[in-house]
């Protein structure tokens, strides 16, 4: 299952969990406007969701509601019970939905059915305004009888076919299909959908009206209905038509009423003769005799003939299904009439059993296996009624067996009234003897009703085929509030009980935060403890004590680092939860500027804090269309370069040491420096003495300068000049880094480094004239003590070598004014801290070093935060406040 | 073009999309005596199809597709609002 499925499913639960509690504060708050705007706001985010899956079934029955709650918001339509009540079922079913996606990824077609009803029901409470689209879907909700006329317009050997696929046990469906008026505007050609369906045996396009002159026609409005014999499942068609179920009307077909004889009625006495013979033959069961009869008087007349159509329907019958006598002795009497037959009172009774004893057919194993259960429940329930008449389940033992008894009697077309006095004895005489001795007697002398020798095949599975269809007829016609649908009701009402509750636990960010809050306390509180253990060596004298705590310090840190990093993990999120939205994003970009874009996700699972990766979507958007807009080149001009048509946007995540690194890459024209630098001087940016001097990379940095745009003009997406700026200044903000690599017709690749979390700063202790000061890690690049002997000057500016670079070097105390000069060492050696700023190294002179700790980090509150040179403050294990530096603040 | 049209004849092609009705009304009434042929034809856009029942032209060629030479017929023939 994706990513967002997953989250979708997360969300919805959430969301219906919402509806609900909003609907029962409704109930005591029925006026409540802000209720039900919220209401509102739920569904329709929720049927917003939904349609980015492929789930009609669930976005239709939320659209339903949806519009339900837009004219209650609106004052059109007044809360009431039942629209809550529907509004609840309808959630129901979502609800099941889900889990059912939950399990299979999918939604059967057959809540097909349901989701209309539902959706119906909750149309019908919206009052209609002007609504044209819901008209039709209600006057098609009626179930529409399949008129004789409808299907005397199927020729007949559409319908002989469709007689043969009944036999061989296809239901039959009759389809009426209204397309949408606006159909062809959303891309349907219900016509091709027509012919599409499986199963397909006959339809028809048929005009709704009678059609205008050709002046006034409107071609592209749909005018047509399609009519549609199929055989075939059902659920094949639900999921054919799962996308428009208001325009379409699905009915079963009875076989029967296909069997229409028509035809020119012209007739004569020997047919009267063919009549009599045929009838002969039926009753004797020479169904060959009658067919070769059949069709030799089928040869000799006219195939336009009513009697010829009445033959060719007797030769089908006889070829498909020679048990139905009754439905051929009909046809045969028909055929003096020169009358359709009547069918009444055919289908739904069962067909008597053929007189004559029929081939003997092998014994049907189905019979034979249902007499061996029956007899080994009825050996159980003898069992059950020898068990000692003791306790007080005996009345219920009693009674269950007697229904069991009763079914078994049931099944065998036998009445169940001697169970019920036996069962009447037995309770009053609290005994099971009576109950026994009527099963004993029972079992003894009606072995064999009960068993069937197999010869005859139970009666209920000779009339299956049509009973089958006629029941699906009934069924289909259940209004919603009776019978089966009812029972289907129930089966997703009941989800309150056996609602499934998520492995995932969803936690307000705050307690979180809160946890993270104490974390870091204990972080602080545990490296006192050092602290601890030396005065107990030094100032105490206890060795020792000290050791002991060492050890206990030991334990206690370890504990304290894995529940900081299992805190973390809690917080750690994918970057896929930014990068998602790129694919879409791209692609509208793209085509909105005539672009051709592949992009390409790699390392979406990386992880890093949620704050982090929150903060990187909106850097991240303008970085994409920045590079959309600017960096990669019109399919044309890319041709003409001799690059492929198509340009390459890759945003690569990936996680180093500590840090998470996003690269934006693309194949574009990349950033021409020359034109950078003079659009900079233009601006004013630079003066023209920097101009002549800053390298090609440092021009190309100069487009992370406020108010900066390189565009000519400024378009809807980007050039607005704020652009980069404002993406450096967002990474500054926590704690990152952004650095821009490009060659001229190459492309760009900028790459942003991000802390993986911000909760712990790991910082380095530094003294400075006797106040010790913190330097965040990340920043220093190393730690070196230099001979005095080692310090050049050029010009004014101390500088050294360092591993073959030239390295500023400047004294923390000049940058803080403090004035005291940087203390050297009994070598006379400068401790040197060598940071990275601006990709620059510098050499920072300061008095010693000291340990590296984990801090919380807190910024300088009101005023004080506005001061650059610090980053924020920090509380140190023995209480001190530790201030931290910012180096970029510094110069 | 799906529709290839000659003086007094329009040939259709394998599939005619929806984008041809308007032209194939124009066409019909302008030329109401015009015939069809749809022999290549294996399907018409549901426009197409009822651009040929409204204006019920002559067919001169009835489609290859047997299916569809029967779709069509039936359509032609049949009557509004049954």
């Amino acid at each position: 299952m994706n990513s967002l499925l997953e989250q979708f499913i997360l969300e919805a639960r959430d969301a219906l969990h919402g509806i609900a509690e909003k609907l029962m504060a409704l109930e005591d708050a029925p006026g409540s406007a802000e209720l039900m705007v919220e209401l509102f706001r739920l569904v329709h985010t929720l049927k917003g969701n939904s349609g980015l899956f492929e789930f009609p079934e669930m976005t239709r029955v939320l659209h339903a509601g949806e519009d339900l709650m837009d004219s209650v918001r609106e004052g059109r339509l007044a809360y009431s019970q039942e629209l809550a009540d529907r509004l609840l079922d309808a959630m129901d079913f979502v609800g099941m939905l889900l889990d059912e996606i939950e399990t299979t990824k999918a939604i059967h077609p057959n809540h097909s059915e349901t989701s209309n009803r539902l959706a119906l029901g909750l149309h019908a409470l919206t009052p209609v305004k002007t609504d044209a689209a819901t008209l039709p879907s209600a006057e098609l909700a009626a179930p529409m009888a399949v008129t004789a006329p409808a299907l005397e317009r199927i020729p007949e050997a559409a319908r002989i076919a469709a007689w043969r696929a009944a036999a061989s046990g296809r239901p039959l469906f009759w389809i009426v299909y209204r397309p949408d008026e606006e159909s062809f505007f959303k891309g349907e050609d219900p016509f091709h959908q027509a012919r599409q369906i499986p199963g397909l045996l006959w339809g028809s396009a048929v005009a709704r009206t009678v059609w205008p002159t050709l002046a006034l026609l409107d071609c592209y409005r749909c005018q047509t209905d399609f009519q549609l014999l199929v055989a075939g499942p059902r659920a094949e068609l639900d999921q054919l038509f799962r996308y428009m179920p208001e325009q379409v009307s699905i009915q079963s077909v009875d076989p029967l009423a296909l069997v229409m004889p028509a035809g020119h009625p012209n007739g004569g006495p020997v047919y009267d003769d063919f009549a009599a013979e045929a009838q002969t033959l039926l009753a004797a069961g020479d169904m060959a005799g009658l067919a070769v009869a059949a069709a030799s008087l089928l040869e000799i007349s006219s195939p336009a003939l009513w009697l010829a159509s009445d033959l060719r329907w007797l030769l089908a019958i006889l070829e498909t299904t020679p048990e139905k006598t009754a439905v051929l002795g009909r046809l045969i009497a028909a055929l003096t009439t020169l009358t359709a037959p009547d069918w009444a009172g055919i289908s739904a009774e069962p067909e008597p059993a053929p007189q004559t004893p029929a081939p003997f057919t092998p014994a049907s194993p189905p019979a034979v296996e249902d007499g061996l259960r029956l007899a080994a429940l009825l050996a159980a329930q003898a069992e059950i009624l020898a068990l000692p008449d003791s306790g007080d389940w005996l009345p219920g033992r009693l009674k269950s067996v007697a229904v069991t008894l009763a079914a078994c009697l049931r099944q065998q077309g036998e009445t169940a009234e001697e169970v019920e006095e036996a069962l009447a004895a037995s309770l009053e005489a609290s005994s099971a003897s009576p109950l026994r001795n009527w099963l004993e007697a029972h079992r003894e002398g009606q072995v064999a009703p009960l068993l069937p020798a197999g010869s005859i095949p139970a009666p209920a599975n000779e009339i299956a085929p049509v009973r089958l269809a006629s029941e699906i007829a009934a069924s289909a016609d259940t209004s919603p509030d009776t019978g089966a649908a009812a029972g289907e009701w129930q089966k997703f009402g009941r989800r309150m009980e056996d609602a499934q509750f998520g492995k995932v636990l969803k936690v307000d960010q705050a307690k979180v935060d809160l946890l993270m809050n104490l974390i870091g306390e204990m972080v602080v509180a545990k490296n006192s403890l050092p602290y601890l253990a030396n005065r107990a060596e030094n100032q105490f004298g206890v060795r020792e004590l000290a050791r002991e705590i060492k050890a206990q310090y030991a334990v206690i840190n370890r504990i304290a680092e894995e529940m900081q990093d299992a805190i973390m993990q809690v917080r750690m999120t994918p970057v896929s939860f930014v990068l998602q939205r790129f694919p879409r994003l791209v692609r509208d970009t793209s085509r909105k500027l005539g672009k051709e874009v592949d992009l390409i996700l790699v390392g979406e699972d990386t992880e890093a804090d949620k704050n982090i990766v929150e903060a990187l979507a909106d850097p991240l958007v303008h970085i994409v269309r920045n590079s959309l807009d600017h960096g990669l080149e019109m399919p044309e001009e890319r041709l003409a370069a001799g690059k492929p048509r198509s340009g390459k946007l890759t945003i690569r995540a990936m996680q180093e040491s500590d840090r998470v690194l996003i690269e934006i890459s693309d194949d574009g024209h990349g950033i021409d420096p020359v034109i950078i630098k003079r659009k900079a001087y233009e601006k004013g940016v630079i003066d023209e003495a920097t101009m002549e001097r800053i390298s090609d990379q440092e021009a190309i940095n100069l487009v992370f300068a406020a108010g900066f745009s390189t565009a000519e003009t400024v378009s809807d997406l980007s050039g607005r000049g704020v652009g980069m700026d404002v993406v450096q200044s967002a990474i500054d903000r926590v704690g990152g880094s952004v650095t821009l690599k490009s060659v001229v017709g190459q492309g760009t690749t900028l790459t942003l480094s991000l802390p993986l979390s911000m909760a712990v700063t790991n910082v380095m202790i530094i003294e400075s004239d006797g106040q010790i000061f913190g330097v965040p890690m990340d920043m220093v690049v190393e730690t070196v003590r230099l001979p005095r002997a080692d310090i050049r000057s050029i010009k004014r500016q101390k500088t050294t070598v360092l591993r073959g670079r030239i390295v500023p070097l400047i004294a923390l105390n000049d940058l803080l004014a403090v004035a005291a000069e940087a203390a050297v060492n009994a070598d006379d050696e400068f401790a040197t801290l060598v940071v990275r700023v601006a990709g620059e190294h510098v050499g920072l002179l300061v008095d010693d070093f000291r340990e590296v700790v984990d801090v919380i980090l807190k910024p300088l509150p009101g005023e004080l935060g506005r001061l650059a040179t610090y980053a924020g403050t920090a509380l140190l294990g023995d209480g001190s406040v530790l201030m931290v530096l910012n180096p970029k603040g510094l110069f | 073009m799906a529709i290839a049209y000659e003086k007094k004849k329009a040939i259709f092609a394998e599939q005619v999309s929806v984008e041809e009705a308007e032209g194939l009304l124009e066409w019909l009434r302008a030329n109401p005596k015009a015939k069809l042929d749809l022999a290549a034809c294996t399907h018409l856009h549901t426009a197409i199809l009822q651009v040929l029942m409204a204006a019920k032209p002559h067919i001169s060629v009835w489609p290859k597709d047997a299916g569809l030479a029967l779709w069509i017929k039936g359509a032609i023939e049949s009557k509004p609002g049954v």
